[in-house]
């Protein structure tokens, strides 16, 4: 049984966390807690510091990957009430790779960084889910991720405080080793490229959020996709598109480069619901 | 659809630690929509001593929707209605959050009960008081909670309820247990001696 303040537990759900998602601010919460939280037609508040942010970050794999060793059989049992859930829905949360059984699986080698192979140091999640040191992080050009150059809107991300909190009682001394190595002093960050960001006076389309980025609701521009047959439909915003962003759905969709996008209005007959 | 599975686990650590948060729950007949919560008034207030019992009655889209909370026992505080109980309190409105919980929710009524908001009142009459009288509204304040807080968890409704189940007018019964401050035997032996 899990109790309230057990170690990467969702504080919406009080379970444990199941395909973890870290926000911008460094809160860890399940992939639909965040989702079910979020404020469809304005900004949203981190629900334990009330930090406003707009994008729902993707789940981060190594956290599902980690909790999956450390707690085998709780998690696996969050998996089968989810999963029911889920097909009672009929919408699905984003399936995550499972480990190689080539790759050694404890809890330290998941816990490396993705940029310096190291383990990770004051970790922060981007908001396409990969980890990485908070120093690893700066060093990345502005706005997007070391790993897989996808655009990470909002500011730099703040340290995942539960995951160096483990790590620092898990593996005390080489977490003590990274983080002397690493040094002590606080990041800058990047500048926010404001290009990229909507303004105050687009438009907002409640109830739809971006395949990409992960924006709730679309502000500015929308773009949908004539060709994903699932009825949640796949949508991105202005930046997202503009970049050429061809990810798969945030709710497993399968889109693919090929399918045609369509901007969509305001005052289109054909509105998705993008959440029920 | 109410998250159950939260609502157990929330209702298993206010039971873990009610005797030192000095708050708690009981349902309602399996009814896991519908709790009486029980709020101890703080020390150093006109509400110390007195035991305060909130109604809740939980949305089904909670934790995502605010729980709806509403004092049974009659409380003279300014962002209370001396009326029917509702509360004034920012976090049972626009500012709730899925990650507070009951228990939370509880304890900030208790932190309410120490510290007025009067510049943001529920109950303007009692605001009004507060800030133009303050020794009268703490005496009115205190004799409530003497006269509806004390004596068990019973309410002023319970007892009421209890006298007229004795065979008593809901009328003379009221009238007794008004003079007596709510003492429901002292509003007995008002009774039968009368």
């Amino acid at each position: 049984m899990t109790e309230e303040g057990k170690p990467f537990n969702c504080p919406i759900c009080l379970d444990l966390a199941y395909k973890p998602v870290v926000q911008g601010c460094g809160h860890m919460f399940c992939f639909w807690c965040v989702h079910r939280s979020m404020n469809t037609s304005t900004v949203s508040h981190c629900p334990v510091c009330q930090k406003a942010y707009i994008h729902q970050p993707r789940v981060a794999p190594q956290l599902h990957h980690l909790l999956q060793l450390i707690y085998p059989r709780e998690y696996e049992s969050r998996a089968l009430e989810v999963a029911a859930e889920e097909s009672d829905q009929n919408l699905y949360s984003p399936a995550i790779e499972p480990l190689s059984s080539s790759s050694s699986r404890s809890p330290k080698t998941t816990l490396n960084c993705n940029v310096c192979k190291k383990l990770l140091c004051k970790p922060v999640a981007m908001n396409c889910g990969h980890l990485m040191c908070q120093s690893c992080a700066v060093s990345s050009p502005s706005n997007t991720c070391r790993v897989c150059g996808v655009y990470h809107p909002g500011p730099f991300p703040l340290v995942c405080v539960e995951l160096e909190q483990y790590m620092e009682r898990e593996f005390a001394r080489d977490h003590k080793l990274r983080k002397d190595e690493v040094g002590r002093g606080a990041f800058a960050g990047w500048i926010v490229q404001p290009a990229d960001d909507p303004d105050n006076n687009s438009t907002v389309h409640s109830n739809v959020g971006c395949d990409g980025c992960g924006m709730m609701p679309i502000l500015g521009k929308r773009f949908h996709c004539l060709d994903c047959p699932e009825s949640c439909g796949y949508d991105l915003c202005q930046t997202c598109y503009n970049r050429g962003v061809n990810l798969p759905g945030r709710f497993n969709q399968c889109h693919t480069p090929r399918h045609r996008m369509e901007e969509r209005s305001l005052r289109s007959p054909w509105i998705f619901v993008w959440a029920w | 659809m109410l998250d159950v599975s939260r609502v157990q686990k929330e209702l298993v650590e206010i039971k873990r630690d009610e005797k030192l948060s000095g708050v708690s729950i009981e349902i309602s007949e399996g009814d896991l929509t519908r709790m009486r919560g029980t709020i101890g008034g703080p020390h150093g207030t006109p509400y110390e001593g007195g035991v305060f019992i909130v109604d809740i009655q939980l949305p089904s889209a909670y934790p995502f929707e605010p729980p709806k909370m509403q004092f049974v026992t009659k409380v003279w505080h300014p962002n209370i209605s001396s009326q029917n109980g509702a509360i004034c309190l920012d976090i049972l409105k626009d500012q709730w959050s899925p990650a507070l919980t009951l228990k939370t929710a509880l304890l900030s009524l208790q932190a309410l009960l120490s510290t007025p908001e009067p510049d943001d009142p529920q109950d303007a009459v009692v605001a009004q008081q507060y800030l133009r009288d303050y020794a009268t509204f703490m005496g009115t304040a205190r004799y409530w909670t003497e006269s509806f807080a004390k004596r068990g968890a019973l309410g002023i409704k319970e007892k009421l309820v209890k006298l007229v189940e004795m065979g008593f007018s809901e009328d003379t019964a009221r009238v007794a247990l008004e003079n007596c401050g709510g003492d429901e035997n002292a509003a007995l032996e008002k009774l039968c001696g009368g």
